[in-house]
């Protein structure tokens, strides 16, 4: 980690490497078992929360399994998700001004979804049960969902991992809104084109 | 700036990537008041804790499933009982799951245990398997909290045998940049994992 740590930080630094030291890896929680534990809370508020929970607990398992697959591919020809392109949305007149998320996509996986990583800054923080989405646009209109993100008291959100099994070429945008629980959302808040080298 | 909202009716979509910097005690609060979001983000953020806790107990990944399931289930049930004041949120989870998982071990006719079935060591003491117990839960849990750069850099470098330049290379990044996650990781895993003691 370099040679100019303070002692005080090196210290630190020293724990936390003994205890992953002393822990082995943690295990890979698999997507049955994701699908028993959210059907414990009785009904569903809405009918597609389920299902979008299972998708994103089933995507943050992909993003957890292939840093365990690394070692696999690291031998190879060094290759592993790369960057496609990298998106800013930036504030409208509905959201401070110094409100943007980094968007940046991946290349497309084998299914033939696009994966996504987003940084958020200068957001207000919510109140409870309402959060902050992504979408496509068509026109004006919010058509496909790409992801859902809080934010800290400071407004950031750091690595919120998004996904999209779909052709970019048939949207205009991207934005971010804010939903409340009972499904209302607010104007759009950011608001970036749609990745060309991604749409392409 | 205060967000307003408008009725656009249901929202219908594929996918998400929920990423809240809520506490895990405060996520506990809203899952004893009812909130399904918060539990899926409580689960989330513990799956592999959990899970990491009844393979270590149990030894067998299917009753380790099962006993993760009952562990979120005894949280759904019991979660309005949490009181913040007592202790971290991860601390009591960390308590849910282990009586979870003994009641789970009992359940087995032919393995009636009064103490987790847990041998990291050949020469540890029920004392040290306990504490040991503890200390993976804090590290995994830990580790859930770190943004994702961070937690794959230590996690290839500590688990998957590869050392920073191999790492750097799968990555595609710089050498500097795997040191500089690297550091930011550890340093904030090591908050993560004294907050928890607490």
């Amino acid at each position: 980690v370099g040679t100019d740590v303070p002692q005080d930080e090196l210290e630190l630094l020293r724990q936390a490497d003994a205890a992953l030291r002393a822990t082995p890896a943690p295990p890979e929680a698999s997507e049955t078992l994701a699908k028993r534990v959210l059907t414990i809370p009785g009904h569903r508020r809405r009918g597609v929360d389920r299902r979008r929970a299972l998708a994103g607990l089933a995507i943050a398992a992909a993003i957890a399994g292939a840093a365990f697959g690394i070692g696999l591919w690291a031998g190879g020809d060094g290759g592993g998700p790369t960057f496609v392109e990298e998106v800013t949305l930036a504030a409208t007149a509905n959201a401070p001004e110094n409100a943007e998320m980094t968007l940046s996509v991946l290349e497309i996986d084998d299914a033939g979804n696009w994966r996504m990583s987003g940084d958020v800054t200068g957001l207000p923080p919510l109140a409870d049960e309402h959060y902050y989405e992504v979408w496509l646009t068509k026109g004006d209109t919010l058509a496909e969902l790409c992801g859902r993100f809080l934010v800290d008291e400071d407004g950031r959100a750091d690595n919120v991992w998004f996904t999209a099994p779909y052709k970019f070429s048939q949207f205009d945008r991207w934005v971010a809104v804010a939903v409340g629980p009972d499904g209302t959302t607010s104007d759009w808040l950011l608001d970036g084109p749609v990745t060309q080298r991604a749409a392409a | 700036m205060a967000i307003a909202l408008v009725s656009t009716g249901s929202i219908a979509g594929p996918s998400f990537g929920l990423e809240p910097r809520t506490s895990d005690g405060d996520l506990i609060v809203k899952v004893g008041r009812g909130d399904r979001i918060a539990f899926e983000e409580l689960y989330r953020r513990f799956a592999r804790p959990v899970l990491g806790l009844a393979l270590r107990m149990l030894g067998d990944h299917g009753r380790a499933e099962d006993a993760s399931q009952e562990t979120f289930a005894a949280v759904w049930r019991s979660a309005k009982s949490y009181r913040p004041e007592r202790g971290s949120g991860s601390a009591w989870l960390f308590a849910v799951a282990r009586h979870a998982i003994i009641d789970r071990a009992r359940q087995r006719v032919d393995q009636v245990v009064d103490e987790p079935i847990d041998e990291p060591s050949a020469e540890a003491g029920p004392a040290e398997v306990a504490e040991q117990a503890w200390l993976a839960w804090r590290v995994h849990a830990a580790l859930e909290r770190l943004p994702e750069r961070e937690r794959m850099v230590l996690e290839l470098a500590y688990w998957s045998g590869l050392s920073q330049s191999e790492v750097a290379s799968y990555l595609d990044v710089p050498l500097g940049t795997v040191k500089t996650r690297t550091r930011a990781g550890l340093a904030r895993l090591a908050t993560h994992l004294e907050e928890a003691r607490q």
